[in-house]
């Protein structure tokens, strides 16, 4: 570290706090066993079995032809079959119900007045671990394009816009703009001239805040249950609040994607940048948990840029029609490149140990049905990635028992990550021990 | 006679009214520029709002998540930033910025050879603005220099020492509303055979505008005193947290801020940053973010009264009238010449962009894949918009949405319509009498909306009128019928296929009442243009009978048909009611609805009458009460 031989006179005072938490760092990581993270990709409208499932089962699996782009990184790649989502299963609005279960794996309330749903499978893992982390969570997801703004019928549209749920009636909706993440992320800190200042900034910064939560507490004894709930959610952004003001900037080291391009204006350049920056928040350290929705549920998305003729629900609703079918795979595959092209970033950085980001991830990439054509929530698609620091196994087709509860991968997912709880979701009482290493 | 009864379904019951009414993105950017004045748009960073019941505003759904918080945060120190003209002043460390692929990080220093150094700046306000950074070069042949660009364009070349130095360059800063992009880049000695050679920047610090900022227009708003005294923090807050909670604030609300500032004031603060700080704390307290109601039964308080009116009619905060006759207890006196007065406002300008883009799909046109070209799609957007807005307020019947004899073209959008119209701007002209464009269903924004990106959709198009003009939604198709295939089967023509599919008993309930309306607006192609064979070159069959016996062909014809029908009226009644009330009708409220749509009926049956009617109703008055 050669600050030393710059001018700037300023540059001295507050160099030092910063110097200092980079040392920390450094030592804690060396110290520390590893930081966990979780990375949940979904994809809507599902797979045609044919092209994902694996006819086989453990290492020698074979790679079906929209899990090509695996193919590189099959040794750290796991594919989970059976597993089914009974919590979804009833009634109308399968990409409603699909969506609002995906992570929470409770039936949820089929109501627009009302939003009833649970605890989703990041949040758990963010309440169990409580990561020290600028941000406990990222959720992002593309921009809604349409089915001109339907939604599932007698469903609020929050049932399909979002997969992380903090709680029964509060969805995180996704961030899509890339620049508005960008700055979230890496923008600078509003650094003043002295150390002295930056500390007398956050006090005042924390008044506010508390007289914030006052006010807060002043409103807390007019209100209902529900409105309590509404106003939980609000002081619980307030509590994050006051932890970022205390925060350092991010530790360097850490590449960025190019922020010039952080205005894209395609779906593929979209996606890319936010895995970009994705990567850079886990390998920044500003968060462990990302959720990410490569469209809404039951998206009609074109698809045109791939060659297919028809739009992504309709081309799922394929009736075994061989064009229709023909442009489910091209969209399917081109999904499944995102994912491939997230776990390869991942895996090109490496951390200490001769490990790669990748091994101190979990990746997890599915869908809110399985095939569309049938809109079922039974033998899932289920592409598991990295052993999030040897936790998972990886690199087989693990084959469950028919109709295996997902929501027990679930509990085992929170059982990988250390969080202790008994049961997940509805269904969700045994741990799937299949994927644990 | 309902067109499905079969398939009608009712939403489960809520038991417990919701009074927490966040600031939708909508209303947030509109209360903050009545609030301060200020052009500056912060929502359009926030997280979408999930709509329900086909609007945003639904407060039961509308949550926030700390994400969405942070952004309300963020957003107002910037809006404070502006009302006191603060300087923005920021610097990063090298370690804080993000370097550029194939950069190092070495030694508290970026190490460029190739790729930029980006600076995300975010000014507070226009101006003259200094860049400052230290930097050296290492180059064997030639000077190594760093280029710096501002927003994409080169501003300075600076030519490198081989030791730290401090490099200056000023730029202008035209526009506050996205981050200025700030980048350096390593520009090689042109004939350096050799490897050795970067440039390390070590910090980089903006300071600006350096002439000082003007204060916003919200200052005069705020500051109506400017001395640093009790007296003068107390005014200052009374008015400023009336405006902002909507209501007169009680005395320990007013006590709390002034305590903060005067503690900001105390620890050496500006008195203008003092208060200032105290600002952004009100602009991200509940009391602000959410309107807040008494619940239970009987009348709302004329204060809830006046917010509601407000964020109805405007989608922001009542004026500073509506809480002065709210304070003196005269709101409801006055209350129709009020909502007259408010609809002839230009802010009743938020009906048109936020109640009518929604009802008539026209979000989900600009949010459509149609591969229609920009000018079309925005000809189209602008004529959706200004035929909203006469309806909204001309002296016309409301089935004269559907059988409306003008519209609002440009030569471009004229020649897709084929109509003869030279005026490259968007004019408002009388359709010929044989025109199938009368009214919303001849709309190429409407039309475009309800097709796939690729082809039209009969069957989107009869769910929307039966949806958003009779309020008859039908319900998705049962588990595990083959979902409706519009190009299935080897059946040659639209029509027949749909026909076909039709003979399923599962689906023909249903599609009974779809397919037919689908069927009379097939002559328009997804793009809205006029056809007479269909995709297959089967000539287009336009003609229809619903199951009550109705028929009819073609656009025209159908629009006749459905302005005949008694559940227009009270379907467009009941799409008001849940924008006004940002809540569905509950099941005991039926009878509320048919008393609403009986009284617009009979003061004109015209969009502003309804306006007025649900506005002056007694159930727009009355607290929110537990659903049955």
């Amino acid at each position: 570290m050669n600050r030393r031989r710059f001018l700037g006179g300023a540059a001295a005072l507050v160099a030092l706090p910063a110097l200092e938490s980079l040392f920390w760092r450094r030592a804690v990581a060396q110290t520390m066993p590893v930081a966990q993270r979780l990375f949940v990709f979904y994809f809507p409208n599902g797979m045609h079995r044919r092209d994902w499932r694996p006819t086989t089962v453990g290492e020698d699996y074979e790679l079906m032809p929209a899990m090509q782009s695996l193919a590189p990184i099959r040794d750290k790649v796991s594919i989970v079959t059976n597993l089914s989502m009974a919590p979804a299963e009833g009634g109308d609005g399968d990409h409603a119900r699909g969506t609002g279960c995906f992570l929470t794996a409770v039936p949820i309330l089929q109501s627009e007045n009302r939003l009833q749903a649970g605890i989703s499978l990041d949040q758990a893992i963010v309440r169990g671990t409580m990561p020290s982390t600028r941000y406990p969570s990222l959720q992002l997801g593309l921009e809604r394009k349409p089915n001109a703004g339907a939604c599932d019928a007698g469903y609020a549209c929050a049932y399909q816009r979002s997969i992380a749920w903090s709680g029964p009636s509060s969805p995180l909706p996704n961030i899509a703009s890339p620049d508005v993440l960008f700055r979230r992320l890496f923008a600078g800190t509003d650094a003043t001239a002295t150390g002295r200042d930056v500390l007398r900034r956050r006090r005042l910064a924390a008044s506010v805040l508390d007289t914030v939560t006052e006010e807060a507490s002043s409103l807390s004894t007019q209100l209902g249950t529900r409105d309590r709930r509404k106003l939980d959610e609000y002081l619980t952004g307030i509590r994050e609040l006051e932890l970022r003001v205390h925060a350092e900037a991010p530790a360097g080291t850490c590449v960025a994607p190019d922020p010039q391009t952080t205005r894209a204006t395609d779906v593929a350049a979209q996606t890319r940048l936010l895995i970009d920056l994705s990567v850079a928040a886990f390998q920044c350290d500003v968060t462990r948990t990302i959720t990410f929705m490569l469209a809404d549920s039951g998206s009609n998305r074109s698809y045109e840029f791939l060659g297919a003729k028809n739009s992504h629900h309709d081309a799922s609703h394929h009736d075994e029609d061989d064009e229709r079918l023909r442009d489910y795979r091209k969209i399917v595959t081109w999904e499944i490149e995102q994912f491939a092209y997230l776990a390869r970033r991942l895996d090109a950085i490496d951390t200490s140990d001769g490990r790669t980001l990748l091994d101190e991830c979990l990746l997890l990439c599915s869908s809110e049905i399985s095939d569309g054509q049938r809109h079922e929530h039974h033998d899932l698609p289920v592409v598991l990635a990295g052993s999030a620091g040897g936790a998972f196994s990886t690199g087989e087709h693990i084959e469950a028992a028919p109709d295996e509860p997902i929501a027990n991968l679930f509990l085992s997912v929170l059982h990988g990550f250390g969080v202790a709880e008994p049961t997940f979701g509805r269904d969700g009482a045994r741990a799937f021990t299949g994927v644990l290493a | 006679m309902l067109l499905v009864a079969a398939c009608a379904d009712e939403t489960p019951p809520s038991p417990e009214p919701v009074v927490l009414h966040r600031l939708n993105r909508f209303e947030y950017d509109r209360t903050v520029r009545d609030l301060l004045g200020t052009a500056q748009t912060p929502a359009r960073a926030f997280p979408p709002d999930a709509p329900s019941l086909g609007f945003d505003n639904v407060s039961d759904v509308l949550s926030l998540s700390p994400l969405a918080l942070e952004l309300h945060y963020e957003a107002a120190q910037h809006l404070v930033a502006e009302v006191i003209g603060e300087v923005a002043s920021a610097r990063w460390e090298a370690e804080s910025l993000a370097g550029p692929d194939g950069a190092a990080y070495h030694g508290a220093t970026w190490r460029l050879t190739q790729g930029r150094l980006d600076v995300p700046f975010e000014p507070v306000a226009t101006g003259t603005h200094r860049l400052a950074f230290a930097a050296f070069g290492e180059a064997l042949e030639g000077p190594a220099m760093l280029e710096v660009s501002v927003d994409g364009d080169v501003r300075s070349t600076v030519t490198l020492a081989d030791g730290p130095a401090r490099h200056e360059v000023s730029f202008v800063v035209s526009s506050t509303t996205s981050h200025t992009q700030i980048a350096l880049r390593f520009v090689a000695p042109r004939r350096s055979g050799r490897r050795e050679r970067a440039a390390y920047v070590d910090w980089v610090r903006i300071d600006g505008p350096l002439d000082g900022v003007a204060r916003g227009p919200g200052y005069d708003r705020v500051f109506t005193c400017d001395e640093a005294t009790n007296a003068c923090f107390e005014q200052i807050f009374t008015s400023f947290l009336r405006r902002a909670y909507r209501r007169t604030p009680s005395a320990a609300e007013v006590r709390r801020w002034t305590t903060l500032a005067r503690a900001s004031y105390d620890a050496g603060d500006r008195f203008d940053v003092a208060v200032g700080r105290a600002l952004s704390g009100v602009l991200v307290s509940p009391k602000f973010l959410y309107r807040v109601e008494p619940s239970g039964d009987g009348p709302l308080d004329d204060f809830s009264l006046a917010s509601r009116l407000s964020y109805f009619l405007w989608s922001s905060a009542p004026d500073d009238r509506l809480l002065d006759l709210a304070e003196a207890g005269r709101l409801r006196e006055v209350l129709p010449q009020e909502v007259d007065r408010m609809l002839a406002d230009e802010r009743a300008e938020a009906l048109v962009d936020g109640f009518a883009a929604q009802w008539l799909s026209m979000r989900a046109f600009e949010d459509s894949d149609s591969s229609l070209d920009d000018a079309l799609r925005a000809a189209m957007a602008e004529e959706m918009r200004q035929f909203a807005a006469e309806m909204l307020t001309a002296d016309r019947p409301v089935e004269d949405l559907l059988l409306a004899d003008f519209t609002y073209v440009d030569a471009n959008l004229a020649a897709h319509y084929g109509l003869a119209h030279e005026n490259p701007e968007t004019t408002r002209v009388t359709l010929p009498a044989d025109s199938p464009r009368r009214g919303l269903l001849g709309k190429g924004a409407l039309l475009v909306a309800t097709s796939h990106p690729n082809r039209s959709s009969p069957v989107k198009r009869g769910i929307w009128v039966l949806d958003h003009l009779l309020c008859l939604p039908p319900p998705p198709p049962p588990p595990d019928v083959p979902q409706l295939v519009e190009a299935m089967g080897t059946t040659t023509g639209a029509r027949a296929r749909l026909e076909q599919h039709r003979s399923d008993p599962a689906c023909a309930a249903c599609h009974a009442s779809i397919d037919p309306i689908g069927f009379a607006l097939e002559p328009f192609d997804e793009h809205g243009v006029w056809r007479d064979t269909d995709v297959d070159g089967v000539p287009i069959d336009a003609s229809g009978v619903l199951p009550d016996g109705t028929s009819f062909d073609g656009p025209v014809e159908l629009s006749r048909a459905l302005a005949d029908r008694a559940e227009l009226r009270r379907c467009v009644a009941k799409k008001v009611f849940v924008y006004a009330l940002g809540r569905g009708p509950t099941d005991d409220e039926a009878v509320v609805l048919d008393d609403i749509t009986a009284r617009y009926g009979a003061a004109g049956g015209r969009m502003r009458d309804l306006l007025k009617v649900i506005a002056t109703s007694e159930v727009f008055a009355s607290a929110r009460r537990a659903d049955r």
